[in-house]
């Protein structure tokens, strides 16, 4: 610590002007970071499930599209048929788009004298009623179509735009939106599908933060003025978060990585947490001012003995962050590295240049005399009360919280589908409603079964499979080339059977490839061997979701068993992948945040006991996290899956300080009880300071709109209100009870 | 179709009247065109042809068809492989300038009539339309394009003619097509046709070209669509010309036997 300070000293000034610059550099690499919101990017690309997605997009073409669903009174007149018309032709043309499909474009298998033809239904968009009418008619007779690109009563009709899959889904999803704006009205558009509601998502909650950000910070400078009742004390933590928060951004950018859903928390989390480290050196330092040393003896004095709390603070922080990447999801991965990344800085700047700052700052008067509030005091009157009068039934409320919460645990349910996110009437959820109801659904759900077409036994069973999948609740619009023989015999001889002979189906082939290439290749390989039935999926929850999709597993089984390999694949598939990781990746990185926190804490105090007291009051926080969780009915999701490792990262550095701070006074040859109080009413300061800076921080969040961060805002702000009184209250009160059970003081003594 | 072929001339005359090159070439599009029909002309053609037909992926599909054809009018197109389409036949005959396609699928049963639009149509799922296969099977290529002589060029080592045509017949989707015609025996070597927009759209190369009763033959068509990325391969085997081959092959009644 001594090298750390001479360094300090000897380069202030080159300190503070190389970190000013880096500033301003980092600045200009942050402000072009991207935000991406494609729900493939959250699984890693090897993983099996994205595999399949993959070669099934490969082979069939793209998987990921959105339904833009037209109201009206009747789409078939002459204004609202030109629309979709010309919106269809837009949508094509658009970047990133692969294929559309509306009923201006939708194929008709014709027959009967004029011939056998593949064209498409409305060559020509009628201007008259009777022409209307007998379009009419004739739509309604296609059963391939009725429900899926237009409903019964013609209110209804719906474009299916693809998306090319290497392109960012955002962008294509905000390219459809300017597109759909020019057409609206008085027809009414509602877009729906996967792509778009993680788009809306992100946004949302973009939007939130950035609004949200100034009151974080507003909040944050109010809470420290009050702590501190000085400029340097509000503008050196500050300072040093807004320069983790550019290094953090920059970095990444530098790195390639761009900010998805989740780390787009990542400003305000480095507010919070960030300005913790600058709090403990500003406050020592005052600390030092205040007991009459020198300017630069007091700043020497801080990074000595609050130094080390600080450097372990951060590293368990870093921990708790860095143990993200145990999480099966690269989101989730991605936001680890930048939260590490950010601590890090935020780390080095208040060890490094706070110091330097305050090296070359004149010592007021006013704060030599330092004044204790009435409130703070009060508090710390309250918490030594409750650790030294009423330990036994704290312990007995402790004991109960614990129990409760484990009991409550298990039922915690875990989300993956984003449209739970959405408040009940936001537009993505009544789009998204709405095309449900009218079309069934906007989430693709394949099946690919292997096995050659020509076979008349794999043809009826795909048939038959097709018929009880659509049975099962929010699975509809089943098609495969069962429908086209269907539409096509229908077309030859007025019948809708599947054709029965080998012979047949290599005929009715032939005359379609004959006809229209494009009708089969959707649904048939090249080699005939490899088939795909497409249906779509209303959205649900991830427990229906689940439920269905295994009812849907079981189905294949039954359908193409041994004989014939049948694999399902879609959006649904990929959410319940990430719904799996979610619950795989919160144990690992919650074991080995917890456990590494223990090991750094051992190894840095010297003493297995003393981290295993450290770590304690963090496990409880833990705990009783997924307790409220379990009790409020929060599901588990990817946003609330992280506040566990961040309540550890964070929490677990009030009872480092607390014990730090106590292990320092009992060197000094105080009785434990006395360095305990000792701790409390000094490091303590500091810690309420940084708590309340971190909850307020949190708390504003609160006031989103949007459901996702107004729980992860009040988790994360609930959860540091307990971890603040783990390490005040808890933490003291249990290292009392281990020295009344032992009788001894070989707690502390065994270095 | 030869009331066609008349206007046609009378207009290249006038318009070689009217438009007097400094570099006149000794000989005329319209005249290569007679020459390469001169070199295909026979009264009756029989090949039999093996169809590979190669996706974007490289995936292969193979079919065996015998093609028959008898004049510039009468062609007739049977499968011979696979086993599952043995037996389905095209028939096209063109009476009074008027094209009528019909198509007999065994395991579907009766004939059915195909619709003039859809000559533009996949020849059985190659990359060879109803219009480009009645070409090779020695249409009257003149009577649905003007084509103009633009020059000489060498291809594959050999001196040929090049040709820029235009469709006249409206449901040819083609924009331009250009074609090189090899000087020594008129046997044209490649064509390439170019869609609405202008961009090349097909390559057709014709190889291992062999003199057969008189009559250059190429054994190897391709067909090679450069915007999608797949190809055709045309294998002839068993070319026969000028044999006895009578007329009632070519009713809808033969085919269903």
């Amino acid at each position: 610590m001594d090298k750390i300070y001479k360094f300090v000293e000897k380069y202030s000034i080159p300190i503070i002007i190389l970190v000013i610059v880096l500033t301003i550099i980092m600045g200009y690499f942050a402000l072009q970071i991207d935000i991406e919101a494609g729900i493939k990017d959250m699984l890693p690309q090897n993983s099996p499930v994205v595999e399949r997605f993959e070669d099934v997009s490969d082979t069939f073409g793209s998987l990921t599209y959105t339904a833009v669903m037209v109201h009206d009174d009747d789409i078939l007149d002459q204004s609202t048929l030109q629309k979709i018309e010309a919106m269809t032709q837009e949508f094509s043309e658009a970047e990133g788009v692969s294929d559309v499909i509306s009923l201006t474009n939708i194929k008709d298998i014709e027959g009967g004298a004029a011939g056998i033809t593949v064209k498409e239904f409305i060559d020509k968009i009628p201007e008259t009623e009777s022409e209307i009418e007998s379009l009419k008619n004739q739509l309604s007779n296609e059963e391939q179509y009725v429900g899926k690109i237009f409903t019964p009563d013609f209110k209804d009709s719906m474009i299916l735009v693809k998306f090319e899959d290497q392109e960012e889904p955002e962008v294509v999803v905000s390219r459809i939106r300017n597109i759909v704006s020019q057409y609206e009205g008085p027809e009414e558009f509602y877009l729906a599908g996967t792509p778009v509601i993680v788009t809306d998502a992100t946004n949302y909650m973009k939007r939130d933060l950035s609004r949200l950000l100034p009151f974080v910070i507003a909040a944050i400078i109010a809470v420290l003025y009050i702590s501190f009742r000085s400029k340097r004390g509000v503008i050196l933590p500050i300072l040093t978060v807004l320069i983790s928060v550019i290094w953090a951004l920059g970095i990444q950018e530098l790195l390639g990585k761009s900010l998805s859903m989740i780390s787009t928390v990542l400003p305000v989390l480095l507010v919070s947490v960030g300005s913790a480290y600058a709090i403990h050196i500003v406050a020592r330092y005052y600390e030092g001012i205040q007991e009459g040393y020198e300017k630069k003896e007091a700043v020497k004095k801080a990074i000595k003995n609050v130094g080390i709390a600080v450097i372990m603070a951060g590293g368990t922080t870093m921990i708790g962050f860095a143990s993200l990447f145990f999480s099966d999801l690269v989101i989730i991965q991605d936001f680890a590295l930048g939260t590490t990344i950010g601590v890090g800085i935020a780390l080095l700047v208040s060890i490094i240049f706070i110091p330097a700052v305050l090296i070359n700052l004149k010592v007021t008067q006013k704060s030599r005399e330092g004044k204790e509030i009435k409130l703070t005091q009060n508090i710390f009157n309250g918490i030594e009360s409750l650790v030294f009068k009423y330990r036994k039934p704290l312990l007995i409320i402790v004991a109960l919280i614990i129990i409760s919460s484990i009991l409550v645990i298990p039922t915690i349910e875990t989300e993956s589908n984003y449209i739970t996110y959405f408040k009940k009437g936001s537009t993505t959820r009544v789009s998204t409603n709405l095309v449900d109801e009218r079309f069934g659904g906007s989430q693709p759900v394949e099946v690919v079964i292997e096995g050659n077409i020509k076979n008349p036994e794999l043809l009826k069973q795909m048939r038959d499979f097709q018929e009880e999948a659509v049975q099962l609740p929010y699975i509809n619009n089943a098609q495969s080339m069962v429908n086209v023989f269907r539409e096509e015999n229908m077309a030859l001889n007025n019948t809708r059977e599947i054709p029965t002979t080998q012979n047949q189906i290599a005929q009715y082939l032939l005359l379609l490839e004959m006809s229209d290439k494009e009708l089969i290749s959707n649904y048939l390989t090249f080699d005939y061997q490899k088939n795909r039935i497409q249906m779509t999926m209303e959205m649900v929850s991830s427990t229906e979701q689940k439920e269905v999709l295994g009812e849907l597993e079981k189905l294949i089984d039954e359908y193409f068993g041994d004989e014939f390999n049948a694999q399902i694949t879609g959006v649904p598939s990929l959410s319940l992948e990430i719904n799996d990781r979610i619950i795989s990746g919160q144990i690992k990185s919650l074991i080995s945040a917890v456990l590494f926190t223990f090991v750094i804490t051992s190894l840095l105090l010297k003493s297995i006991k003393r981290g295993f007291f450290t770590t304690l009051p963090i496990a409880f926080t833990v705990l009783v996290n997924f307790g409220l969780m379990g009790m409020l009915n929060i599901k588990l999701d990817i946003a609330t899956a992280m506040i566990a490792s961040v309540a550890v990262g964070i929490g677990v550095d009030y009872s480092i300080h607390i014990f730090t701070r106590f292990i320092e006074e009992d060197g000094e040859g105080d009785n434990p009880a006395q360095a305990l109080r000792i701790a409390i009413r000094t490091v303590g300061r500091a810690n309420l300071y940084n708590a309340s800076a971190v909850i307020v921080g949190f708390a504003v969040i609160l006031l989103s709109s949007f459901p996702p961060l107004v729980s992860f805002g009040g988790l994360t702000a609930f959860t540091m209100v307990v971890s603040f009184f783990g390490a005040l209250v808890l933490l003291p009160v249990l290292i009392l009870s281990a020295y009344k059970m032992s009788g001894n003081n070989d707690l502390l003594d065994n270095n | 179709m030869q009331k066609k072929y008349f206007v046609f001339l009378s207009i290249m005359i006038v318009s070689l009247l009217i438009v007097t090159s400094p570099a006149v070439l000794a000989i005329t599009g319209e005249e290569v065109l007679d020459e390469v029909d001169k070199t295909m002309d026979s009264e009756t053609r029989r090949s039999e042809i093996k169809m590979t037909i190669v996706n974007a992926n490289g995936q292969k599909r193979e079919r065996t068809v015998e093609i028959v054809s008898k004049g510039d009018n009468k062609g007739l197109v049977e499968f011979l492989a696979p086993a599952d389409v043995e037996g389905t036949s095209f028939l096209t005959l063109t009476e009074d300038g008027e094209e009528n396609m019909w198509l007999y699928l065994p395991a579907i049963g009766n004939v059915r009539k195909i619709a003039s639009h859809m000559r533009n149509g996949s020849f059985m799922g190659t990359d060879f339309t109803y219009n480009d296969i009645s070409m090779v099977g020695g249409s009257d290529y003149r009577s649905d394009y003007q084509s103009t002589l633009e020059g000489e060029e060498e291809y594959d080592g050999k001196t040929c003619y090049l040709l820029t045509s235009q469709p006249t017949d409206q449901d040819i989707q083609y924009s331009k097509m250009k074609m090189w015609v090899n000087k020594a025996n008129y046997m044209p070597l490649k064509m390439e046709f170019y869609d609405e927009d202008g961009n090349l759209l097909k390559i057709m190369t014709n190889k291992n070209i062999q003199e057969i009763n008189g009559h250059l033959t190429p054994n190897e068509i391709t067909m090679e669509n450069v915007q999608a990325g797949t190809k055709t391969i045309l294998s002839l085997s068993n070319v026969e010309y000028n044999i006895e081959i009578p007329d009632r092959i070519f009713t809808t009644r033969y085919m269903q036997q």
